[in-house]
């Protein structure tokens, strides 16, 4: 369990604008870091450069020992990084259950060929990807919606598929999207305890979100962006009182959080 | 406990395919032996002739139903049924080939122009995706039309296809180059491409290519290669549709730049769309009724276009899933009116009403 997810100064460029200048990261395994900032802050693009849906125009990711640094996502993802997405990203017209065997997918693949063949072998491996995704649904507490089509489920459920189809993937390393967006207290809570039992087992997750009192309360450590840069780091408590902080981001945002 | 989980059958992994229930290989067997026996039962010349048609286009359907379910609308199908077809007449008028040595050549050719192509297309997505196939189908007509008139003949076409060998099948001997035998040619090719196809779908990787099509960033995410998927898929319906262009140039023994052009290319999207996409079903049997239908209409004469223009906007309208959905509409029990109908409906009738009126007052 020694391979940190690094981001070494990671620049990147959109023609002139600068939406991130110089950022690092580091995640550890087991611990929850969070990643904050306001609008436009750069948040959303230091995940996508991350996850390898955009190069950096500088700077490079890191693995461990493996440089991710401008792979596609699904190679940073048989690496061990997976990412969920801020806008509810399913498999529509598929079962929950598909959903999840979908993630399973780099345990599972099979060879295109071979998997035309009616091996006893390949029945008893789809029987083994079937339990398993049902296990995961299981532990997202999305057992009874198994046979419901994805995109028929509550917005609460579907973010928990979302977390439960990244889950399937096995990663190292988990990189959630703003996963409390739009969701009721009681589901927020539902979805955190599923990431704190996770990042129990030795999972590093980086939470990208707006909710403060869910950031503050769940996260160890918080990063703090702003024009695409890094402005503040530390534990909840530092970041909280920090000046430059508190002018860019926490004033007005408390204010938000506290009206419903 | 959830009972709906238990009683989702392990088919489910076919993910909305139907499961090979042990009743659905009999039918399918049933359906096979009536098919292989039909010309022994007295079919005559013209039915066994409509049949070929609709088996070649039954399994043009299907190829390019396969690709469809990953999400792009491939119109180069039809040009690699043309590379098949241009192949197999070139080799067997210049080269002198065997029958035996001309149609897997034509598949390879197929398959060679179909690496090339699938690399160059295949990270391109929806609209850009269907203007570069579509491009290229027309380049390959104009390909054949204008290059190498030597070798296939330009707008002339290559004729003098020879004819396909007598077979000796279980001592009696089948002549390839008769109705029957052209039956039992496309045939074997609609077998060939359904239980391919189908394989292909049911598998695990069926499942994939289905989640291709609803979100490509959400399968890179879990480490699915779009792109790897999608060549593989790509490639088999292309080598198919070769192999179906070498059975075509056997068929009619002369080949045509314009035989592959847009107005088949789209018919195959018209029999996909009409049957309905959500099973292999349905490309099955949209190509069946409208070549059914094609063959009826032909004493029509120009009525024909018109006739599949009506079809198409017909089922379009009114029967979204195609044709394959309406049992499941019927025995669902929403079979009622579609809202438009209804409207249309309302109104026509209004204007009856308020017409019987006036001329009630006329009368008075």
């Amino acid at each position: 369990m020694s391979s940190p997810l690094v981001a070494e100064s990671v620049t990147r460029r959109f023609g002139g604008l600068v939406a991130l200048q110089q950022v690092s990261l580091r995640l550890n395994p087991g611990e929850i870091v969070g990643l904050i900032g306001p609008n436009g802050a750069g948040k959303s693009t230091l995940l996508n450069v991350v996850a390898g849906v955009m190069k950096p125009t500088h700077g490079r990711v890191k693995l461990g020992d493996t440089d991710l640094t401008g792979k596609p996502p699904h190679v940073v993802a048989a690496a061990g990084l997976v990412r969920t997405f801020q806008a509810v990203n399913l498999f529509g017209r598929l079962s929950a259950l598909d959903n999840v065997m979908l993630g399973s997918h780099l345990r599972f693949r099979a060879g295109f060929l071979r998997s035309l063949l009616p091996l006893n072998s390949n029945r008893r491996q789809e029987r083994e990807i079937r339990d398993r995704a049902l296990a995961i649904l299981e532990e997202c507490g999305l057992r009874e919606q198994a046979p419901a089509e994805a995109q028929a489920l509550s917005l609460g459920h579907q973010r928990l598929l979302s977390l439960a189809i990244a889950l399937a993937a096995e990663p190292k390393m988990l990189l959630l999207d703003e996963p409390l967006a739009g969701l009721a207290r009681g589901d927020q809570e539902e979805v955190l305890n599923v990431i704190r039992g996770l990042v129990g087992k030795g999972l590093g997750v980086l939470l990208v979100e707006h909710n403060m009192r869910a950031v503050m309360s769940a996260c160890g450590r918080i990063v703090v962006l702003n024009q695409g840069r890094t402005i503040a780091e530390g534990s909840p408590a530092q970041v909280a009182s920090d000046q430059r902080v508190r002018e860019v981001y926490l004033g007005t945002k408390r204010e938000k959080a506290a009206s419903p | 406990m959830c009972e709906g989980v238990e009683a989702t059958p392990p088919g489910k992994l076919t993910a909305g395919s139907l499961p090979l229930s042990a009743l659905g290989i009999t039918v399918a067997a049933v359906i096979c032996v009536a098919l292989l026996s039909f010309p022994s039962l007295g079919g005559n010349n013209y039915q066994l002739r409509v049949a070929s048609t609709l088996f070649f286009n039954v399994a043009l359907a299907v190829g390019f139903w396969a690709v469809y379910l990953t999400g792009l609308l491939n119109m180069t199908q039809i040009a690699f049924v043309g590379i098949g077809a241009y192949t197999t007449a070139a080799l067997a008028i210049h080269g002198h080939w065997s029958m035996w040595a001309a149609v897997p050549a034509s598949v390879v050719a197929a398959l060679v122009v179909g690496v090339v192509i699938g690399y160059a297309t295949l990270r391109l997505r929806g609209s850009y995706f269907f203007l570069v196939s579509f491009a290229f189908l027309e380049v390959t007509r104009l390909f054949f039309t204008s290059f190498f008139k030597d070798q296939f003949g330009g707008t002339n076409g290559l004729t003098g296809v020879p004819r396909p060998p007598v077979l000796p099948v279980l001592g009696a001997s089948v002549n390839l180059a008769s109705p029957s035998g052209y039956y039992y040619l496309t045939l074997g090719l609609m077998l060939l491409t359904v239980t391919l196809i189908w394989r292909i779908v049911s598998s695990r990787n069926g499942l994939v290519l289905r989640a291709l099509s609803q979100s490509d960033s959400l399968a890179e995410s879990v480490g699915i290669s779009s792109f790897r998927y999608r060549m593989l898929i790509f490639l088999t319906s292309t080598g198919l549709a070769g192999l179906a262009g070498s059975i075509y140039a056997y068929m009619n023994l002369v080949v045509f730049p314009t035989d592959f052009g847009l107005t088949r290319a789209v018919l195959v999207v018209v029999y996909t769309v009409v049957g309905g996409v959500g099973h292999i079903l349905g490309p099955m049997l949209g190509a069946s009724v409208i070549t059914v239908l094609g063959e009826w209409l032909r004493r029509f004469g120009t009525l024909e276009q018109l006739a599949y223009g009506l079809v198409l906007v017909v089922v379009m309208l009114f029967v979204q899933g195609g044709l394959v959905s309406v049992p499941g509409r019927i025995t669902k029990g929403s079979g009622r009116l579609p809202r438009s109908v209804a409207r249309t409906a309302w109104k026509v009738r209004l204007q009856a009403m308020s017409s019987a009126a006036w001329r009630r007052r006329r009368e008075e």
